[in-house]
């Protein structure tokens, strides 16, 4: 079993698709055609891929429908976060705290870093993607361009704080 | 009839500018300056980015410093231009500048006599960071704040 990762244009995230050996046992052309459910919403990809695990081309239905009833399932946020950062394949947090229990104790850091300890506090899990789409106000405050790497950086120096925690 | 004639004072340009960055900021960031959400520290950081940008422009154009400069040697020289306070030390560990203010001489409380009512509204780190972003193109993480109004404050830059 090898694991492929795509880019999803719709949803602007790297997304992971398992393939087994297997499934090209059967399969006269050498390429596989996976349709990929994901995202939130959800929303559906054909990626083809070839025998040396190579992503050939990448479709986006018009449409997505799913024709059933279908079952859920909740799952504590802990459980689906512990493998999160794997999934999205980028670095997600975690809120330990709520932000008005740690409002006050950031009452001088700099506007960035309370912007983005806030996205983190209020979200509950989130990927640094996200962070930087919820910053983008300061961002724009600031008169300057802010980087994933930038977000992460202080997101791991409130991780070494105790404040939030990696997903 | 009087005729007033000055001759030009480059060192005069830093107030023009700091006009010139908190007027651009006031524009840029209004919206957000005037969010519930912030508070009177990060109005003062947005708009001492902006004033520390226009500060950087002008020591790229005196000469004071160069982009290839080191961070440490650009920092030295933004706190001498800006002249924060009476007393100033900044020292480097690892990567890592420590500053610590005392007798700050822009301290609204300490030399304007305002009552902050235990708000603090502290541009240091919005100018030092919008100065260096400006000069070297990096935008530095600012690792540790403690600001006391009227006291003793520190804040620390990550240089790397």
């Amino acid at each position: 079993m090898a694991q492929v990762r795509v880019h999803c244009e719709q949803c602007r995230r790297p997304v992971s698709v398992e393939v087994q050996d297997e499934e090209f046992e059967n399969n006269p052309t050498g390429i596989l055609r996976i349709l990929l459910v994901h995202g939130d919403p959800f929303h559906a990809i054909v990626v083809y891929v070839d025998r040396q695990l190579r992503v050939r081309g990448i479709e986006y239905p018009d449409s997505f429908k799913i024709d059933a009833s279908v079952e859920t399932t909740l799952v504590s946020s802990d459980s689906v976060s512990s493998s999160l950062s794997e999934e999205l394949g980028e670095s997600c947090f975690q809120a330990v705290y709520a932000y008005d229990e740690v409002k006050d104790r950031e009452r001088t850091s700099f506007i960035l870093d309370k912007a983005v300890l806030k996205a983190v506090c209020e979200s509950g899990t989130i990927c640094i993607s996200q962070i930087k789409r919820q910053v983008a106000g300061v961002e724009r405050a600031l008169g300057e361009r802010i980087n994933l790497q930038q977000i992460e950086e202080i997101c791991e120096k409130y991780v070494r704080e105790g404040l939030i925690r990696r997903a | 009839m009087f005729r007033f004639r000055r001759k030009k004072d480059s060192t005069g340009n830093y107030l023009n500018r700091v006009v010139i960055g908190m007027g651009a900021g006031l524009v840029k960031a209004r919206d957000i300056l005037l969010h519930p959400d912030i508070d009177p520290q990060g109005a003062t950081d947005i708009l001492g980015s902006w004033i520390g940008q226009e500060i950087g422009k002008e020591m790229l154009r005196q000469k004071l410093v160069s982009p290839r400069d080191p961070v440490e040697t650009i920092l030295d020289k933004i706190l001498n231009v800006v002249q924060i306070a009476e007393n100033l030390e900044v020292y480097f560990e690892g990567d890592t500048a420590h500053i610590v203010v005392q007798d700050c001489l822009i301290c609204p409380r300490r030399v304007g006599g305002y009552d902050l009512e235990g708000l603090t509204a502290c541009p240091v780190g919005g100018v030092v960071r919008g100065a260096i972003l400006t000069i070297t193109g990096k935008a530095l993480q600012m690792s540790h704040i403690d600001l006391k109004t009227g006291d003793i404050c520190k804040i620390d830059f990550k240089l790397s």
